[in-house]
């Protein structure tokens, strides 16, 4: 009986959990993916729930492309290639130097400042990874429709922010409010992105002649 | 025809001749030599426009691997690992970064390395600290680079006033977090070995206010002079044109080179007056051909003329010659020619045998008649026929002359008959009378026909006394073997005076009754009791007028005739008129 009247709270809880459904358009309308969403409560702290994530090399590409941590996550960028891979970042939220290496490094990396971190490899090129590390654990990504889902939020006004690799200007001037109540909130943010432009992976054999 | 080049007046036709071929030749070689000459220059100018055309392409191509390369260099600079490593920790820590940065720019060989944010400001200036902090002096560059697939953009620009080859890519870091400047100075080196290359005057100039020249191959004195010529008169792009600097002539050629069009051009020029001396060695051929065609021209044309003028001079001596009576054939070198020439000569030989007959028919008319009827018949073409004309006729006749006939050798009496007849026909022509013929001894004569002449009856008795004084003269010299005695007798009538006879034979004489009389008076002459050698007829007597000394002798009946004619004795001319 006091086993599940332990439960009660957090079945409580998970009752009164609510949403924030968002969706990313660009400003021609077009969904955009890989757009981070994250609220932060308006009052209150936000709970510390970093959990630790994984980067990893993989067919010469970071997997994922984007990931969104809350600081004070631990965050290890294991090999999965046979080759060996020289991963860095001289982003001022996490400066890191990781030598060739193979496997997985024995201690993770601890993303304790906010802000975006830049993961490249130094002898491929075109290997790119965004780490956004927010001061909020609710946060999530937008897949190919745009849309991401921030669940188990707590009611209350909350303070959604958005970021994307392309992302032109500044995440707070796209700063919006929600009110997290029994329906799903809904969010929408009409961003302006940046052309990018990022090195070719292995150009077709033949294309570099002589000239 | 003369009148119409009267400034040039030829007086032969062998001038007229040369003169005309010489006008004509002259004028085909002027042509010709002007109009090849004008084609091959515009060739060769079209020839030199083309080569510099060729010239540009291939500068543009130099130009462009150039900077592809350095494009390529500063691209390997970005990728420095390095600097990726000194941008992200000593972004803050400027002399860290500006002597990396110097040692970056010593690695590709540039002249300067700006390292410029994404905001566009100037981060660090490897050349000019000051420069730091402040917007980025060639904004433009970052403009197309952003637009670029590959996010590079690479030209040639002016700074502080130079030209320099520029390029800017992108430091990633592993993704946009800078743009990484690299400027390479353009001097003379770089359009010397241009130059050499394409072999011809390269300049590169720049144009801020007025053109100034930033690079060039030409030497000193030229490159002063061809700045003052550009800011004088502005070459348009991209077209060829002609340019004087000093001595020499210049095909040049400008084209834009700059990110921002116009303020660094590229000028390519190519000697003109050079290029034209290969076209020299044509230009002195061309004028050596054309005179010596001129020459040849000159001579062929007198030689036809002369080959012309030459048989026409003799064909006129030789008419001068005809003129004068000279039939004689001239060299026949003429007549054998095919041409028209001998055409003429031929013809005109014919035409001297013909007036060399006509003559001698003349002649010969004249021998067998006096001169005065041959040209009488020849004048009236011989058509038979007369006229009524009132004559004298005169008949002589030696008297006895069967008798002294006989007794003579007939060669004898034909010398005697031949002198006689000469020196009567000789008296008769005298007094402008013709013999009309000899019939054995006698002679007749005629006073006033042909030829008209009023005082015929005067002529006639004038030569009876001439006659019969020359007979005593002839007597005197013993032309005969006897004193031969002549009778003459004189009528003037009205007669029928003409050609008579067939077409084929005739001969100009009289007919009528005063004939016949003045041949009855005649044989008059033998009656003693006339006692005279010469008997006129009144009618004669009226018609000649005074001065004659007559003795009347009466009548006579003339045979077939039925009135008598009062006839005269003439004994001579009366003293009154006394003249010889």
């Amino acid at each position: 009986m006091v086993r599940a009247l332990a439960v009660l709270p957090l079945l409580a809880t998970a009752v009164c959990a609510g949403e924030i459904v968002a969706e990313v358009k660009d400003s021609r309308g077009a969904p955009v993916a890989d757009a981070v969403v994250y609220a932060t409560p308006l009052s209150g702290k936000a709970p510390q729930r970093p959990q630790p994530a994984v980067v990893a090399h993989q067919n010469q590409q970071f997997v994922p492309f984007v990931t969104a941590v809350q600081v004070g996550t631990l965050i290890n960028l294991p090999n999965r290639d046979t080759v060996k891979h020289h991963a860095y970042s001289i982003s001022p939220a996490r400066k890191f130097d990781l030598p060739l290496y193979a496997g997985t490094p024995q201690a993770p990396l601890l993303f304790d400042k906010p802000g975006i971190v830049t993961i490249g490899c130094n002898i491929h090129d075109w290997m790119l990874a965004y780490v956004c590390v927010v001061e909020t654990p609710f946060s999530a990504l937008t897949g190919a429709d745009g849309r991401a889902q921030l669940r188990g939020l707590a009611p209350g006004a909350y303070r959604v922010e958005v970021w994307q690799p392309r992302l032109k200007g500044q995440p707070s001037s796209y700063t919006q409010q929600a009110s997290v109540g029994g329906a799903a909130a809904q969010v929408a943010f009409a961003l302006e992105l940046k052309p990018g432009f990022r090195p070719r992976r292995n150009p077709a054999a033949g294309d570099a002649t002589y000239r | 025809m003369m009148r119409r080049l009267p400034r040039f007046r030829f007086r032969t036709v062998r001038g007229r001749l040369v003169g005309v071929f010489l006008s004509l030749l002259f004028a085909l070689q002027a042509v010709t030599f002007l109009l090849v000459f004008r084609a091959s220059r515009n060739h060769a100018l079209r020839q030199i426009d083309a080569r510099l055309a060729i010239s540009l392409r291939i500068f543009q191509t130099i130009e462009k691997q150039r900077i592809r390369e350095l494009n390529e260099q500063a691209r390997l600079l970005a990728y420095d690992y390095g600097f990726k490593q000194a941008f992200g920790t000593s972004i803050n820590d400027p002399p860290t970064m500006r002597l990396a940065m110097k040692n970056w720019r010593d690695r590709v060989g540039a002249s300067f390395f700006v390292l410029v944010s994404l905001e566009r400001k100037t981060l660090f200036d490897s050349e000019n600290s000051a420069r730091d902090g402040t917007p980025f002096d060639l904004p433009e560059l970052v403009t197309v680079a952003e637009g670029a697939d590959d996010g590079e953009a690479r030209g040639l620009t002016l700074r502080d006033g130079n030209p320099y080859a520029v390029v800017l890519v992108p430091l990633l870091a592993p993704d946009l977090a800078a743009w990484i400047c690299l400027g390479f100075r353009i001097d003379d080196a770089f359009v010397r070995e241009l130059g050499a290359v394409t072999g011809q005057a390269v300049s590169i100039l720049q144009h801020e206010g007025a053109w100034k020249l930033a690079a060039t191959t030409l030497e000193a004195d030229e490159s002063a002079a061809l700045t003052a010529a550009l800011n004088r008169t502005p070459l348009a792009f991209d077209r060829a044109s002609h340019l004087q600097l000093g001595r020499a002539r210049y095909v040049s050629l400008l084209t834009p080179l700059a990110l921002n069009n116009g303020r660094v051009a590229v000028l390519l020029q190519r000697n003109l007056d050079v290029e034209l001396a290969q076209y020299d060695g044509l230009k002195f051929a061309l004028i050596g051909v054309a005179l010596a065609g001129l020459a040849i021209s000159v001579v062929a044309a007198f030689r036809i003329a002369r080959s012309l003028a030459q048989p026409v001079l003799r064909l006129a001596q030789d008419a001068r010659r005809v003129e004068l009576g000279d039939y004689s054939a001239h060299d026949g070198a003429d007549l054998e020619r095919p041409d028209e020439i001998g055409q003429l000569a031929q013809s005109f030989q014919k035409m001297t045998a013909g007036l060399a007959e006509r003559d001698r028919v003349r002649d010969l008319l004249g021998k067998v008649a006096s001169p005065a009827i041959a040209t009488e018949l020849l004048r009236r073409e011989a058509a038979l026929g007369g006229e009524e004309r009132c004559v004298t006729v005169l008949f002589s006749d030696l008297r006895d002359f069967s008798a002294i006939s006989e007794r003579l050798p007939a060669s004898e009496v034909v010398a005697m008959l031949n002198a006689y007849f000469s020196r009567m026909g000789e008296i008769v022509d005298a007094h402008g009378g013709v013999v009309d013929k000899y019939i054995g001894d006698a002679l007749m004569a005629l006073f006033g026909a042909p030829v008209n002449q009023p005082d015929h009856a005067a002529r006639a008795l004038d030569a009876a006394l001439e006659m019969g004084a020359a007979l005593d003269a002839l007597n005197a010299q013993s032309f005969a073997a006897e004193i031969v005695q002549l009778g003459i007798g004189i009528h003037t009538d009205i007669v029928i005076a003409g050609n008579m006879g067939s077409p084929a034979r005739h001969n100009y004489t009289v007919i009528g009754d005063g004939v016949n009389i003045a041949s009855r008076l005649q044989s008059l002459t033998r009656r003693a009791e006339y006692d005279t050698r010469v008997i006129v007829s009144e009618a004669t007597l009226r018609a000649a007028g005074p001065g004659y000394e007559t003795r009347p002798l009466g009548e006579a009946f003339v045979k077939g005739k039925a009135q008598p004619v009062t006839i005269h004795a003439l004994l001579g001319r009366s003293a009154a008129t006394g003249n010889d």
